[in-house]
């Protein structure tokens, strides 16, 4: 018998792994994709960003995404025939591997977000059970163990810190970031130095950043990338009391009425297999840990674990906003800019959050977070960003040959997202779909998804202003997308943390309210998101609920 | 729309196709070209002509390289699905325009096919395909059989990421 049994080894699960293993404990992680290590990382855009090697093929697992058509009704297409992907990153270390690590905290009144901005007819926005008081020693704990790498610059909105600067200097930064300062000097805006979960050089038993030029979506060769992996696991492992199984795939927990006492899961041969714990934790990432939930039925739930009030999978959120581009062209650059523009590696790291808040007919209005950063270097994408007309005809020939290559060599894109407030409402959750199983023959998650209006508003206000300071860049060919469509890598909800079983999953600790012994510790517990996003909260959560369970285990209570 | 039952051509050599001395085992050597691949590669063509700057698709093993991908398990079946009917689709538009095959008309005559179905929504999707496709084949690593001596990169003075794959960590 385990003291601790974790499923789902990502940015959720892995600082229980990290706490508890160190404090003695006997841990097991169980992680359904596959063991790939720094030296299985590769910059093969065809495997990685083509053929989405890291989630898994959609004919085996998928999942049923509901929306709602013109006339307002319902429909539900499985993902296998869409190509719309909900997985994000299926190997240990989940998707924090793939990440970029752009990293920022949620400000104080993202804790409280009804009782400062008020109710929003159509949104269950509540109040956290937490404050950023809380929650800030643990951010600074993310800042010096995961490895988070900045400058810390004055601006309106600039979270209180325990830690006056980063441990770890800022990482090479572009050029272009100083174009960046002079426009928003000129247009009268804070340039805010974007943290990192990056390492600039060699620390904390890791190597540096190299520079690839490959980040988001690719896994990290060197280890500097702060993925839960490199940064948490190895040091779980070296401990000697934490055991990490990956291919292994868990499909429904047991519970005796007040506990939770058994895992099941499945093997790399497709073998059915349990284990035992005094405590289980939940970081399956918010869609699939609700799918489990929902999946682990008893004569006690017989609507799913910890599902008597119907809670579970509900309220569902993401990252609201989009993303927007300009181009920086050679023609319009002094000699001594067209030389440095193309200059591959180095990042951006610049920010804009002017508009956190903002005011609009003498109401308080809850705004968010810009990041600017270059196009992504993923070649063929670039290329294909140029097949289409401005009236959106396709072309081809001389024509396009010509506009892929004044895109590569005498023009780069500079882009931005934009970070807001995904409000939760009833039309936004999780189920399973009893009639579409997945390779193992278990029922796959359908999600349900819709947008309040609220979100595309203040996500097209962000979107105009830094359409603005593209412009003040000099840039050309300026547009942005915003809509209600969910990038399903940020994504959070499901098993809200609050007063009790009747409107949350989890109470403050991020234990179930029904169980005695099982928490959840991936985005789930979140009500509300930030306009962040969220991988630095969901880690500082994390260790949050490491600190609780280590004293449960030292008050002798488990 | 229906799929447009065409008679099997006799196997053509395509002149214009350079294979790497070795290519790996993803995208295969192709010397033979059989339907779809016939009508494929000639649209190809009409998309990406050589002599304007890129390098000419079949340089980079082309065909090769989208045989692959109709037996690549992580393309969904969909998309295959409609690479293959394409074909069928665009002779149908051919035969109803001119009363011939894709691959038998004037260069002006398969121009104006091309623009009738761009405009028409089966026609801009597998274009679209092809065109995504083929920057595939030219941008992807060498390991995989297509962008053979990197012609592709080197077009675009384009620099890989770092470490690059062997193919040892193909993912198939
Ligand atoms: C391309 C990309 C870029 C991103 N960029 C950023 C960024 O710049 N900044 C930021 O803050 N965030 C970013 N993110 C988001 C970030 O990765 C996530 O917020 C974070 O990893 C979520 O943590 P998690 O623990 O909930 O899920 P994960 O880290 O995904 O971990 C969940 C794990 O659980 C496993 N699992 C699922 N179901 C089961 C099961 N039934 N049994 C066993 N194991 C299971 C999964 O395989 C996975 O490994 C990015 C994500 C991606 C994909
Ligand atoms: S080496 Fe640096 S740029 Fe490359 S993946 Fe790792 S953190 Fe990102």
């Amino acid at each position: 018998m385990y003291d601790v049994c974790i499923i789902g080894s990502g940015a959720g699960g892995a600082p229980i792994a990290y706490e508890l293993s160190r404090a003695g404990k006997r841990v097991l992680v169980l992680e359904k994709g596959r063991y790939y290590t720094e030296k299985d990382f590769f910059k093969d855009e065809l495997a990685v960003s083509r053929r989405d090697i890291y989630t898994p093929p959609l004919d085996e697992e998928q999942h049923v995404i509901e929306t709602q058509n013109s006339d307002g009704e319902w429909e539900a297409v499985e993902s296998r025939k869409s190509g719309w992907n909900f997985w994000n990153g299926s190997m240990v270390g989940g998707s924090s591997n793939l990440m970029s690590g752009y990293f920022h905290r949620m400000k104080p009144n993202d804790f409280k977000l009804l009782s400062t901005y008020g109710k929003i007819e159509g949104a269950n926005i509540v109040d956290w059970m937490i404050d950023y008081k809380e929650l800030e020693p643990y951010y600074d704990k993310v800042e010096k163990i995961v490895g988070v790498s900045g400058r810390v610059v004055k601006h309106p909105f600039l979270e209180p810190r325990s830690s006056a600067e980063y441990p770890f200097k800022p990482t090479w930064e572009h050029p272009i970031s100083s174009w960046f300062d002079t426009a928003c000097q000129k247009l009268g805006l804070y340039s805010i130095p974007t943290a990192r979960a990056v390492l600039p050089s060699d620390a904390l038993e890791r190597k540096g950043c190299s520079y690839s030029n490959f980040c988001g979506s690719y896994g990290c060769a060197t280890g500097a990338k702060g993925n839960a992996r490199s940064a948490l696991l190895n040091k779980a492992l070296k401990t000697g009391n934490c055991t990490i199984l990956s291919d292994s795939f868990v499909y429904k927990i047991d519970n005796d009425g007040k506990k939770a006492t058994k895992i099941h899961y499945y093997n790399k041969n497709g073998r059915s297999l349990h284990a035992e714990a005094k405590l289980f934790v939940l970081a399956a990432q918010a869609v699939e840990s609700s799918r489990l939930l929902l999946n682990s039925k008893s004569s006690r739930f017989k609507n799913g674990l910890l599902n008597n009030y119907g809670q579970v999978g509900k309220n569902l959120i993401f990252s609201a906003g989009g993303s927007g581009e300009g181009r920086l062209r050679f023609e319009d650059l002094p000699k001594e800019k067209q030389n440095v523009l193309l200059l591959r590696g180095a990042f951006v790291n610049r920010s804009l959050q002017d508009w956190y808040e903002f005011e609009q007919e003498g109401k308080k209005i809850k705004g968010g977070t810009i990041d600017f950063l270059f196009e992504h270097a993923n070649p063929t994408n670039r290329a294909m960003g140029e097949v289409y007309d401005k009236d959106l005809n396709l072309i081809w020939g001389e024509r396009l040959q010509q506009r892929i290559k004044y895109a590569f060599i005498r023009s780069r894109k500079f882009v931005f997202e934009v970070f807001n407030d995904w409000l939760p409402t009833d039309d936004c959750f999780v189920g399973v779909d009893e009639n579409v199983k997945d390779k193992w023959g278990v029922p796959v998650a359908k999600i349900r998804l819709n947008s309040h209006n609220h979100d595309i508003e203040v996500g097209s206000f962000l979107a105009q202003k830094a359409e603005t300071l593209l412009k003040e860049m000099g840039a050309v060919e300026i547009r942005s997308n915003i809509s209600s469509a969910p990038p399903p890598n940020l994504v959070a909800g499901g098993c809200r943390f609050g007063n009790n079983e009747e409107n949350s999953v989890l109470d403050r600790n991020c234990k179930a309210h029904a169980l005695d012994n099982l928490y959840v510790t991936d985005a789930s517990f979140m009500p509300t998101g930030g306009s962040v996003p969220y991988t630095w909260t969901i880690y500082a959560n994390s260790f949050r609920v490491a600190d609780k369970i280590l004293k449960r285990f030292h008050d002798k209570e488990l | 729309m229906k799929r447009r039952k065409f008679i099997a051509y006799s196997a053509v050599l395509l002149s214009s196709t350079v294979f790497a001395k070795e290519a790996g085992s993803y995208a295969l050597q192709v010397s033979v070209l059989k339907e779809p691949y016939q009508t494929i590669s000639m649209v190809i063509n009409d998309l990406f002509p050589s002599g304007v700057g890129m390098p000419n698709p079949h340089s980079f093993n082309v065909i090769g390289f989208l045989k692959a991908v109709m037996q690549d398990k992580r393309v969904p079946a969909e998309k295959k699905k409609i690479l293959r009917n394409g074909t069928g689709w665009i002779n149908q538009k051919a035969q109803n325009h001119y009363i011939k095959n894709y691959i038998e008309l004037s260069p002006d005559q398969r121009q104006k096919i091309l623009k009738t179905i761009s405009q028409k929504q089966w026609g801009d999707t597998w274009l679209w395909y092809l065109m995504n496709y083929t920057l595939e084949a030219m941008f992807s690593d060498p390991v995989y059989g297509a962008n053979i001596n990197e012609t592709g990169w080197l077009w675009l003075d384009y620099k890989p990421g770092l470490p690059r794959p062997l193919k040892v960590n193909r993912y198939v």
